[in-house]
């Protein structure tokens, strides 16, 4: 049994009023003024980290609100390989209608700080005493009272948009002045604003607002039938499209009790490298362009493509899109696989290549080093993840915590760094990009005979999570499912973490640094606005 | 600095010479769906199951009308999936461009 | 004469004169409007060493200042709506518009609610509409050449009777 979940019973006995386990999830339904303590107790004496938190409208069944803390209870690696006690922690609280609020926790773990926000704007529960209790995800613009995740919200309404102002935090003092940034950028990339406070050109204070891309994405699930939904998880975050859709496929064949067949298990596996190849080639050229390193950019660019188009060659589309589905996967790779292993082991020699001219130029190296540093405890405390979190030192990696698809049949390993600058974050993606040829080769070799998907038809009522590590780190769905439609789907890119950090990442950091900074922690946009 | 001018010659050119040399989407390339009109028996199982909502079935009094719509179209291929007919299937055509929403267009219809 | 006719024809006009002067080059300035960095990741691909389509004379530009043609994807949120006004509005005449990917052309699969407005088209006049979700970067040239009449688009409304 998990350690972590029995001090929770243990502590709080007088506060559980129910408790459920479903697999590797422990779900604890708490009295409401109880989950502070909790939460509080996972996250600073048991040091679990906090994952998300996301709230459901249950006015119709159960006559409340309900709020989720999901937190991921992770053991000590044995040999470096993961303990099987490993998995989720979820606190619920019930809200009541006429008193529509909670009390944050945000001033005791930081990283709840926009899930907060986010269930203030799209439930409108309000969090008391939370620091920073601004709109987040609906502008100033958007009516009071009109909340759309509500169930009673209609998808189609247009609210009209009303006068309302949104205050930044402001810097002063002599010689300080703002510069503001976006939403449309300069450069080919997604919509987002940026003030940064600079006096000359240390930047002093960084504050991003985001939400500009907000397409309704958690509303439109609960809309749709679920086959739809498929292709809807493969579009929230575009160039993450697999890691996204196989963690919405992982919670409902979860809810629907089936075991995909093994080959599925492997072709999504090899799936998501390819994601995670073509991802890391494209941060690696972006650093490259941003410290004008165009020799290295064109490069990289170069092996980038030559992924996407093995993408299309194996699977029909240059982001492989269509290919998941609930129950296994759409289209068979076996025929492919000369083409992958040949294609591979000449990318393996020309990325080395690359690899060894880029980190040898001092020019690049004069931009990079100590550049945008993370620190540990603020990785920590954000709860960074993927790429950004193993550059500044913290050993976590979904594919070993919480293994999933053929990944405890593969050996890899999970490489970690301390310094927590670009160059880290650029190490830690180069030497990702070895890990996955290899877990693919490995993948292509033990390639199981046998069918690729099983159909699933009836979905029982029932809830469960969906994880992946996507290129950019840990991306989690928790779906609930009511008379075979989509009650409920909360979608936590790992950008939604990422964020918060870059505004630590930039501080005493010069403005033109500040597009390698972002570059190099690989932010998503979409996958954050939804 | 020799040594990326040995990876640049190496390297050597690259750029494709499209658009003056046709480019041919690889086999199994999500294209353009086809509707092959001979075989549709409007059942309209692609029209309920399309994720966009790009194809429509119209059952009028005289004719039914089966259209679909590139515009919005995701090429996800449920509609080639679920078709019992095989009467619409994905093909490798991918220059679609087009200055009007209404070339975009492509129905088939039967008189009742 | 009545009225729309006059209109139309001189739109035509105006159009014949757009493609003249833009008849060698064309800044373009992406702007995206609340896609899902999937058709991000094709436009930037059409700046590396394979597509490479300043080639034909085509630059993707900083600002909308410096562009002749928008080049659009994504849905238009409700909160990119006014951004995007603006962007065009600071986009000197005469300028195209391109709707690029299915959420441009009618909203793809994100269609029409609160928070996503169902394409361009709602919003701007769209002189070419690419759809691909995402559209490879050959359909993309494509159909920036058939916004300049280098092209003609091959595709036509099919109509069988039975």
């Amino acid at each position: 049994m998990n350690e972590h979940t029995d001090a929770v019973r243990k502590d709080f006995k007088s506060e559980i009023l129910d408790e459920n386990i479903s697999g590797s999830e422990t779900y604890f339904r708490v009295k409401e003024d109880a989950a502070v303590r909790i939460c509080d107790q996972l996250y600073h004496r048991m040091d679990c980290a906090l994952v998300s938190i996301f709230a459901t409208d249950r006015r119709k069944k159960e006559g409340c609100f309900r709020i989720h803390y999901l937190f991921s209870s992770e053991n000590q690696l044995q040999n470096d390989r993961v303990q099987t006690a490993n998995g989720f922690i979820i606190i619920q609280i019930d809200i009541a209608e006429n008193a529509p609020h909670f009390h944050s926790v945000t001033s005791r773990v930081p990283a709840a700080n926009w899930y907060e926000r986010e269930i203030q704007d799209m439930f409108g529960l309000i969090p008391v005493g939370h620091p920073d209790p601004r709109r987040l995800v609906n502008f100033e613009d958007w009516p009071p009272k009109s909340y759309p995740l509500r169930k009673d919200f209609d998808i189609r309404t247009k609210p009209e948009r009303v006068k309302g102002e949104y205050t930044y935090r402001r810097v002063e003092g002599e010689g300080v002045y703002e510069i503001l940034v976006g939403p449309v950028h300069a450069g080919v990339i997604e919509p987002g604003h940026f003030r940064f406070s600079v006096a000359g050109e240390p930047v002093l204070n960084l504050e991003i607002r985001h939400f500009y891309t907000h397409k309704g994405v958690e509303k439109l699930f609960e809309n749709i039938t679920l086959d739809k939904a498929v292709f809807l998880a493969e579009r929230i975050s575009g160039d993450n499209s697999v890691a996204h859709v196989v963690a919405f496929c992982q919670a409902v064949e979860k809810i629907a009790g089936v075991d995909i067949p093994p080959r599925a298990r492997y072709v999504r596996t090899i799936l998501m490298e390819l994601e995670r190849l073509y991802n890391h080639l494209g941060d690696i050229a972006g650093i490259a362009t941003d410290v004008a390193y165009a020799f290295g950019a064109a490069h990289a660019n170069l092996l980038k493509e030559e992924i996407l188009q093995l993408n299309e060659i194996v699977t029909g589309s240059r982001l492989l899109r269509g290919m998941n589905t609930i129950g296994g996967v759409r289209r068979d790779i076996g025929d492919k696989k000369d083409i992958i292993s040949q294609k591979l082991s000449a990318f393996r020699n020309d990325f080395r290549e690359l690899m060894d001219l880029l980190f040898a130029s001092p020019s690049v190296a004069d931009r990079i080093e100590t550049t945008g540093r993370i620190y540990n405890d603020i990785a920590k405390g954000l709860h960074v993840v993927g790429p950004a979190a193993r550059a500044s030192g913290i050993d976590r990696d979904t594919r070993r915590d919480h293994p999933y698809a053929a990944y405890p049949d593969l050996k890899f390993k999970v490489p970690v760094l301390k310094a927590g600058d670009v160059n880290a974050r650029t190490r830690v993606r180069a030497d990702e990009v070895y890990e996955s040829i290899g877990i693919i080769e490995q993948a292509l070799s033990r390639l199981p005979d046998g069918d690729i998907k099983i159909s699933v038809k009836e979905i029982h009522d029932g809830y469960a999570l969906g994880y992946t590590e996507a290129p950019r780190g840990e991306t989690l769905y928790w779906v609930m499912i009511e008379n075979n439609r989509i009650e409920r789907c909360k979608v936590r890119d790992p950008s939604f973490c990422n964020w918060l950090a870059i505004e630590y990442a930039v501080l005493d950091n010069i403005v033109p640094d500040f597009p390698i900074i972002n570059k190099s922690l690989s932010l998503s946009y979409s996958g954050n606005d939804m | 600095m020799f040594d990326i001018l040995k990876k640049t010659l190496k390297t050597g050119t690259v750029t494709v010479n499209y658009p003056k040399k046709p480019d041919i989407a690889p086999a199994g390339f999500r294209g353009r769906p086809e509707i092959l009109s001979d075989k549709c028996t409007y059942c309209g199982e692609c029209a309920s199951v399309c994720p966009p909502g790009v194809i429509w079935l119209e059952e009028g009094m005289s004719e039914k009308t089966l259209t679909l719509s590139y515009c919005g179209c995701i090429f996800c291929g449920r509609c080639e999936e679920v078709c019992p007919e095989g009467s619409i299937r994905l093909t490798q055509d991918y220059e679609l461009a087009s200055k009007t929403k209404d070339a975009l267009l492509t129905s088939t219809s039967r008189k009742l | 004469m009545t009225v729309e006719t006059e209109i139309e024809i001189m739109g035509q006009h105006l159009n014949e004169r757009i493609k003249k002067i833009f008849g060698r080059s064309l800044h373009i300035r992406e702007v995206d409007a609340g896609s899902c960095n999937g058709c991000e990741v094709e436009v930037n691909a059409l700046s590396n060493p394979i597509y490479d389509i300043e080639r034909f004379g085509l630059h993707i530009v900083a600002s909308p200042r410096h562009a002749d043609m928008l080049l659009v994807t994504g849905p238009v949120t409700r909160n990119m709506e006014l951004a995007l006004l603006k962007t065009y509005n600071a986009t000197p005449e005469p300028k195209l518009v391109a709707a690029m990917g299915s959420c441009a052309c009618n909203g793809g699969i994100f269609g029409n609610t609160y928070a996503s407005g169902g394409g361009v088209d709602k919003f701007l006049p769209v002189d070419v509409y690419i759809p691909g979700c995402p559209p490879r970067p050959q359909a993309v040239i494509f159909g920036l050449m058939v916004a300049l009449d280098k092209f003609d688009q091959k595709i036509k409304r099919m109509e069988v009777k039975a």
